[in-house]
């Protein structure tokens, strides 16, 4: 039931979570000077189960679901006013096994995040990001006459720039509570033709061979600069979090939706839920 | 805060698309699934000469929501062989049940190559996928079972033991070889030449229409060593000689020292990608195809030089007709 339910609406929970926090962002920034802060150091680190509903119209008729790890990790110093990030992140995920077909999806990246406070709990700026979202269909026991044909795999790559906020509020006994949102405004990315896994610029140039060298340049030189409408990567984050030690670290709990999406000829949605332990480590001197 | 509005509803519009929609998994809707998928990907229904709506209509007609899994299964492979196609396949939740269309059918193809043992004699054997001897006369015989990738890498070796065996004719004998990997095809060609060579061209199903193709795209053989000389190649093929084997008579046709004897190859002149359905079952459709340098199809099969077939007969008196035939060829005659 769960399932059906974040299959058909789930795709919109990050956008409404991202208009909310855009929406509480442009309520309360009026006016509130923000704090000076002295300059911090920390090292975050957060580690959880991840849920995938993902389909790829090229490979699937269908959502399917795939569960495992995510990893993040991230390096923040905030200056004054200027808070910047910058991490990597990484999941594994792995489809139930009621299909002739099984995929393994490897979803990672690297980001940098730049805001600045425009008042005492709010940041607004920009980030850059680029991340892979590679799915390897196991289909070894799919056998004919003539071998093992099922396995294949797919992938789409992206670089992109956008806008990000955060909305921190302090609660009582060391506890906070922060929100925080990305949203793309334009990428480069890349995605194979139609119903072929090769690069797209490796079948334009008028060659081919079996052989698939020079794969990797064309690969790069396959992509396409993609704005709102054909590329999506939305996320957003609600993070509670306990203050502990004379040096105010971290331990927390945090959820985290996002919405990948590539348009064009070969569609790719994927809608992840992530339960993550935060921990951040202040490793500024006291 | 009227542009914060703003911003969500082009946020909710944008990313529409309905082919990321969560069809059911109705009878009706994996079949109608399938058929989507066959005419929107499959890239040879003008060579196969197919209307597929007309197609569609005929089998659909077959299916409604209470129709069993199996025989929902038996009209989708149905469906599926008016592609002819032997890369085509339909599978199962579990992989245990598999549809593939028999491209054997109307050939007779011997139930295995005893008979050639009676003319090959001593042999030696390299890994699972590649026999050889030296016959009578210094002619070089190779039967090459599948195109196994892992075992490409010895096909230098083999010829340069045909090489230290000084032979005057190279056999390769591809019958009933199912194919596998056809880059083995592209670089075989290799060995028989002495400059980059045109093996063939590429087409690949760009979008959904039915002209919407990326090529021609060129195939090109290097030379590769050890080169035998311009000593005559046989290639040796059977109705089972199926995907990667018609690639390698298909690009072998623009060697001028090859002669291709044998039955007509079972063709599979493309590749394809499976594609889940929405019960679980997946369906394997060719999307791209290859011709030769004369621009022929080779999904039909390739036509031998000089056409020999064995008959059942035969096959009870250990008789190989078509080895015979490689072997007596002369390229002088």
């Amino acid at each position: 039931m769960i399932n059906q339910l974040l299959r058909l609406y789930g795709r919109w929970l990050p956008i409404a979570l991202t208009s909310t926090c855009l929406a509480v962002v442009a309520a309360t920034a009026q006016n509130t000077p923000p704090p000076a802060h002295a300059k911090k150091r920390s090292i975050e680190t957060h580690i959880g189960y991840q849920n995938q509903q993902f389909k790829e119209t090229q490979q699937s008729s269908i959502f399917r679901q795939a569960n495992g790890i995510s990893i993040n990790v991230a390096y923040t110093t905030v200056n004054g006013e200027r808070n910047q990030t910058i991490g990597l992140y990484y999941s594994q995920t792995k489809t139930d096994k009621n299909f002739a077909s099984f995929a393994n999806n490897k979803f990672g990246g690297i980001f940098y995040n730049h805001v600045r406070a425009i008042h005492k709990n709010i940041h607004v700026g920009g980030y850059a990001d680029a991340g892979v979202f590679y799915t390897y269909r196991d289909a070894s026991r799919i056998t004919t006459l003539w071998g093992e044909p099922g396995t294949n795999f797919s992938y789409a790559a992206w670089s992109s720039v956008g806008l990000s906020a955060s909305f921190n509020h302090d609660l009582k006994k060391n506890w906070s509570l922060s929100y925080s949102v990305r949203l793309p405004l334009l990428a480069y990315t890349i995605r194979p033709f139609y119903v072929e896994n090769y690069p797209t610029a490796f079948l334009r140039d008028g060659r081919f061979s079996f052989n698939e060298e020079g794969i990797v340049k064309d690969f790069f030189k396959s992509g396409k600069v993609q704005s709102i409408n054909n590329f999506m990567n939305v996320q957003a984050s609600l993070e509670i979090l306990k203050r502990f030690g004379t040096r105010q670290h971290q331990i927390g709990l945090q959820y985290q939706a996002g919405y990948l999406f590539f348009n064009g000829l070969k569609p790719l949605a994927n809608l992840t839920n992530q339960i993550l332990l935060t921990t951040k480590i202040n490793i500024s001197k006291p | 805060m009227k542009y914060i509005y703003l911003l969500g509803c082009v946020l909710l519009f944008v990313s529409c698309n309905d082919e990321l929609m969560q069809p059911s998994n109705k009878p009706t809707s994996v079949f109608d699934q399938m058929s989507k998928r066959i005419e929107e990907t499959y890239s040879m229904m003008e060579l196969k000469n197919l209307d597929w709506p007309t197609v569609h209509k005929q089998y659909r007609a077959l299916v409604d929501d209470g129709i069993s899994q199996d025989s929902l299964f038996t009209v989708c492979s149905l469906m599926l062989f008016e592609l002819k196609d032997g890369h085509c396949f339909l599978t199962d939740n579990n992989g245990e049940k598999s549809a593939v269309y028999d491209f054997t059918q109307g050939y007779y193809v011997t139930p295995d190559l005893t008979p050639a043992l009676n003319y090959i004699g001593e042999y030696k054997q390299w890994r699972n996928f590649l026999i050889t001897s030296i016959l009578e006369n210094d002619i070089g015989y190779i039967n090459y079972i599948a195109f196994n990738k892992s075992e490409a890498g010895y096909w230098q070796q083999v010829l340069e033991y045909m090489k230290n065996n000084d032979v005057k004719k190279i056999i390769i004998d591809v019958r009933s070889n199912p194919g596998g990997e056809p880059l083995i095809a592209q670089n075989l060609c290799g060995y028989f030449i002495t400059k980059p060579t045109k093996v063939g061209t590429m087409f690949h199903k760009s979008n959904k229409g039915k002209n919407d193709f990326i090529g021609p795209l060129t195939l090109t053989s290097t030379p590769k060593q050890p080169y035998l000389g311009d000593i005559p190649v046989i290639l040796l093929t059977n109705r089972a000689s199926f995907s990667s084997s018609s690639y390698l008579a298909g690009m072998m046709e623009a060697l001028p020292n090859v002669i291709h004897i044998g039955q007509i190859t079972g063709g599979g002149g493309g590749g394809f990608l499976p594609y889940e359905l929405p019960n679980g079952w997946v369906v394997g459709i060719t999307n791209n195809y290859f011709l030769d340098v004369k621009g022929k199809h080779i999904e039909l099969g390739v036509t031998p030089d000089i056409l020999v077939e064995n008959t059942p007969e035969d096959f009870e008196e250990g008789r190989d007709r078509m080895l015979e035939a490689a072997i007596s060829y002369n390229a002088n005659n």
